[in-house]
């Protein structure tokens, strides 16, 4: 894992990581955000992905355009934790539905 | 990527009825958790709980927002989450309540987990996990 730690010793390159972490962009979209040059930009990516920190993969709504995406397998984590709160709050506010029909009848 | 948990519910209560349950102590300490809530900006509270997967025993709110019988929103830190926001936000029709639920702010957990995961990968430069740790936290 070598690779990983020379991706994210750059400040430009952990900023572009958080970016795509949010959202998904093309080179194009993440030049422009960092005011940077699309060459400039490839090389931070190349980098980001042979560390398996980023994957790239064809745009399906426009071939030309290549889509770069963060592939932490942390990210899987964390959408699992929220998707077991999103579960929790669920069977809390079903709690608050009973507790006002409690309520009521008293 | 999904970043908030919304969830809508009906009740068939006016939202006066359902406003009370989610800002008096007694009843949200019922059905949520033991708190003591108040309904005033500002106002610094506490949930306690038993530890589960999703909190450590004790989560720190401040009301944020407070508009009668429509808006209620509160910060909630506890366990892995920091400085989330909850919000409920009723809305009535036909005298039942549409309760629009929202949490939030979830970025210090993914910046969390990152650096858990970065970490993990044996990167053992002191130096450069405080400055990512600081740097995260700082932009998080």
């Amino acid at each position: 894992m070598a690779d990983v730690f020379k991706a994210i010793a750059d400040q430009t390159r952990r900023e572009i990581l958080l970016m795509l972490i949010k959202d998904s962009n093309n080179i194009g979209e993440i030049a422009q955000q960092f005011n940077m040059t699309r060459p400039a930009v490839a090389k931070h990516i190349k980098i980001l992905q042979s560390a398996n920190l980023v994957g790239i993969q064809l745009d399906k709504n426009d071939s030309r355009q290549r889509i770069c995406f963060a592939q932490l397998e942390a990210l899987q984590e964390v959408q699992e934790y929220l998707s077991e709160l999103e579960k929790y709050w669920q069977v809390q506010l079903k709690g608050l539905g009973e507790f006002l029909q409690h309520q009521h009848k008293k | 990527m999904k970043d908030r948990i919304n969830i809508t519910v009906e009740y068939n209560f006016p939202t006066s009825v359902v406003w009370k349950a989610i800002t008096d102590k007694q009843a949200v300490s019922q059905w949520l958790m033991p708190c003591d809530i108040e309904p005033v900006v500002g106002h610094k509270f506490q949930f306690k709980t038993k530890s589960n997967l999703f909190f450590d025993g004790i989560i720190d709110c401040e009301v944020l927002e407070v508009v009668e019988n429509k808006l209620l929103s509160y910060s909630w830190s506890g366990g892995p989450l920091s400085n989330t926001t909850v919000v409920f936000r009723l809305e009535e029709v036909d005298n039942k309540t549409i309760l629009h639920f929202e949490h939030k702010g979830f970025d210090g957990l993914f910046n969390r987990f990152i650096v858990r995961k970065l970490l993990s990968n044996g990167w053992k430069s002191k130096i450069l996990t405080e400055n990512l740790t600081n740097y995260l936290q700082d932009n998080g």
